[in-house]
């Protein structure tokens, strides 16, 4: 028998959305807070769809969860999901509610759900995922999520013991959750002429999990991700079951290893993030049950979303929006290797405005940035580097630091303020790189740049 | 000069990394020695200036305890022959005499500090602090998951202004005796508080230093500073 507060929440759930749809509005917050705050323990009575898929990780799972559903509508397969809500507990209600009948019977039989993992013990009691991908796992918001072995040790604690995982093979921290659970894992080989970077400035793994002795990478990718091994007890990162073994960045493929068998891949987007979600994907759909020539054909004719890398050419100049995560020192230090690897034949600025929220009401920690490999933005095509955000000052000190020119660093307590700065007459491409509250900011700043050099071209 | 990071592989979670950037810019020719697991700490054979330790994770904490407590006779003779200690985050706790874990289970600290430890991993606390250290003022953030509490009355570090102090009913927070220098702010504490930083090099005998980008450091201090006093900046935990 289910409490009356359960059809209660539900009732109340609808009319929120209806109401904000009404106005136009497709937030999944408000009703689920609402609905939450009724019935606490909704998602243990809401009837689930037959098969849920969760991901879940510190970075790339809205991307892995996008490019699943990709396939899964390119394939005619329906699915209920959360990318247009939150991924957290609100979020999840909402879309189990779009999944069931209007008093909360099974509609959907089939579910795809990003998980935040902080939130984990919230949902697993209640929602166990048939098959979770956990992308990857590392340091993330400081002030939320402590430490990646905190972080690691929730999902310990709540993943059911009945899911099958698809972890990382490349990153010994989510290699070593739930270890009896069934599992796959997919990795990227290194590739040819890939360099290593071993001056990330953090590595969240350096001990081996095993027997604390020190790990030896035999090639380090980024921070702790690549292959590593233990001299002391003989632990090893595995071979992997599905791997990206080569790319042909010309042609725009990749050579895929399913076990032992080899198939060609379409690449989506241009760096490694792209292939580890990609092939994050990949795992999972056949994991799921598809056959890989079908995963592989629907492949074919996904994209990265636009919204995570945006370029767009005008004149002679280029404009190029990507995300980079606020309070985030991975997902930051990704982007400026990008910046650093892009065509060294351009004048590049980089416009990082990824401040969190919370400029106006709090004061924003930002021990992060001295995690973030800003060195790596000290180039000579590197002609500015730039903040834009109410922390203006502190990474000012944060460039100079890092041993980028003064006369290259720039701030202003605005996103526009700080774009006012960058100098076309010196710069061919400019990044503005966005967190997840500035997202609208970015949007602004690249038509503000896209009029800028349009109007700059009639002054010429 | 001599300089020790205890740890840097596991202790600096937090930004902690900034505070060896400045060091490293203002004393060209000091001596920086990282000291992982596997080696034996230099304060143990050789003079050594100044001690840094950052936080690190509630596991980690008891393994470092494990590895410092063979040595906490030699730490309690640098303390007393005055080699200073600059500890951040977390990393007093390991020095304290217990920590109580989160299921109330009891471990023994290195056992330098009368003080005790109180983990509680459900609760994270989150916030700023601004406190008052001589004649000049020091500003910082706090994330953590333990409370250190005892008396510090006579040895504290800072005087709270805005935040909370060794714990959430103390006005004094951290410890400071000799040349010991610990407080739970984390970070890159002598970035965000240049003051404190030319008193400190000061102190170890490197002069009047010239902080690289002072001017730069200064203005963003200021600005924090202001921040932290205005009441409709609130904190958030």
């Amino acid at each position: 028998m289910k409490p009356f507060r359960y059809y209660a929440a539900i009732l109340i759930a609808r009319a929120a959305i209806f109401t904000l749809h009404a106005l136009g509005r497709n937030g999944s917050h408000f009703p689920g807070a609402l609905a939450l705050h009724i019935c606490p323990d909704f998602l243990k009575y809401i009837e689930k769809p037959k098969v849920i898929i969760g991901v879940t990780g510190t970075n790339g799972k809205t991307t892995v969860s996008n490019m699943i559903g990709d396939v899964f509508k390119a394939s005619g397969i329906e699915y209920a999901n959360n990318a247009l809500g939150s991924n957290i507990q609100e979020g999840i209600f909402v879309t189990m509610l779009h999944a069931s009948t209007f008093w909360g019977k099974q509609k959907a039989d089939l579910c795809v759900l990003e998980i935040d993992e902080r939130v984990s013990p919230k949902i697993y009691p209640y929602l166990q995922p048939d098959f979770l991908v956990v992308t990857n796992l590392f340091r993330d918001s400081y002030r939320r999520n402590a430490h990646v072995g905190y972080i690691a040790d929730i999902l310990n604690r709540t993943i059911p013991a009945s899911t099958t995982l698809i972890l990382n093979a490349d990153d010994l921290i989510s290699l070593g959750l739930n270890t009896d659970n069934k599992h796959v894992t997919f990795g990227v080989d290194r590739l040819e002429g890939e360099a290593e970077i071993k001056d990330s400035r953090i590595k969240d793994i350096y001990y081996c999990p095993q027997c604390m002795h020190t790990l030896t990478f035999d090639f380090n990718r980024y921070h702790h991700i690549g292959k590593a091994h233990c001299e002391n007890c003989g632990y090893a990162s595995p071979k992997g079951d599905f791997v990206i073994t080569s790319i042909d960045a010309r042609n725009k493929t990749a050579s895929l290893r399913v076990h032992d068998t080899f198939y060609d891949l379409k690449l989506v987007g241009d760096n490694i993030t792209d292939l580890y979600n990609s092939i994050a994907a990949i795992a999972l759909l056949c994991t799921y049950g598809m056959d890989i020539d079908t995963v592989l054909k629907r492949f074919e004719a996904i994209s990265v979303v636009k919204s995570r890398f945006d370029e767009t050419i005008e004149d002679d100049k280029k404009v190029i929006v990507m995300m980079a995560k606020d309070q985030n020192p991975i997902a930051t230090s990704r982007v400026c290797d990008f910046v650093s690897r892009y065509h060294q034949n351009e004048r590049i600025a980089f416009l990082l405005m990824n401040e969190a929220s919370d400029h106006g009401k709090a004061s924003e920690n930002i021990a992060f940035i001295y995690d973030t490999d800003f060195e790596y933005l000290n180039r000579p095509n590197i002609k500015q580097v730039l903040f834009g955000g109410m922390r203006y000052l502190d990474f000012i000190v944060r460039y100079k630091l890092a041993g980028i020119a003064a006369d290259r660093v720039f701030g202003a307590p605005t996103e526009m303020l700080a774009a006012g700065l960058v100098n076309f007459d010196v710069v061919d491409t400019v990044f503005i790189l966005y967190g997840t509250k500035t997202e609208p900011q970015a949007l602004a700043v690249k038509q503000y740049f896209l009029k800028a050099i349009r109007e700059r071209r009639k002054s010429v | 000069m001599i300089i020790e990071i205890l740890y840097p592989e596991i202790a600096s979670l937090y930004g902690d990394q900034g505070n060896l950037d400045i060091l490293r810019q203002c004393l060209l020719d000091a001596t920086f020695i990282k000291t992982t697991f596997a080696s034996i700490p230099a304060f143990v054979s050789q003079k050594v200036d100044l001690i840094l330790m950052g936080p690190s994770s509630e596991e980690d904490q008891y393994r470092i305890i494990d590895v410092l407590m063979p040595y906490e006779k030699d730490l309690q003779r640098c303390i007393q022959q005055g080699t200073y200690f600059l500890l951040s985050g977390n990393a007093m706790d390991a020095f304290c005499k217990y920590l109580i874990d989160d299921s109330g289970k009891r471990h023994e600290g290195i056992g330098i500090l009368d003080f005790y430890v109180k983990q509680d991993l459900a609760h994270r606390y989150n916030g700023f602090i601004v406190g008052t250290f001589l004649d000049f003022e020091i500003v910082g953030h706090k994330s953590q998951f333990s409370m250190v509490y005892g008396d510090n009355s006579k040895i504290p570090f800072l005087r709270v202004q805005r935040g909370i102090g060794l714990n959430p009913e103390s006005v004094l927070d951290g410890i400071h005796f000799h040349h010991f220098y610990a407080s739970s702010i984390l970070g890159p504490i002598l970035i965000l508080n240049p003051l404190f930083t030319k008193y400190l090099l000061k102190e170890l005998g490197a002069g009047e230093i010239v902080l690289p980008y002072e001017d730069d450091l200064m203005v963003a201090y200021q600005q924090r500073l202001i921040e932290f006093k205005n009441p409709e900046i609130q904190q958030i935990h």
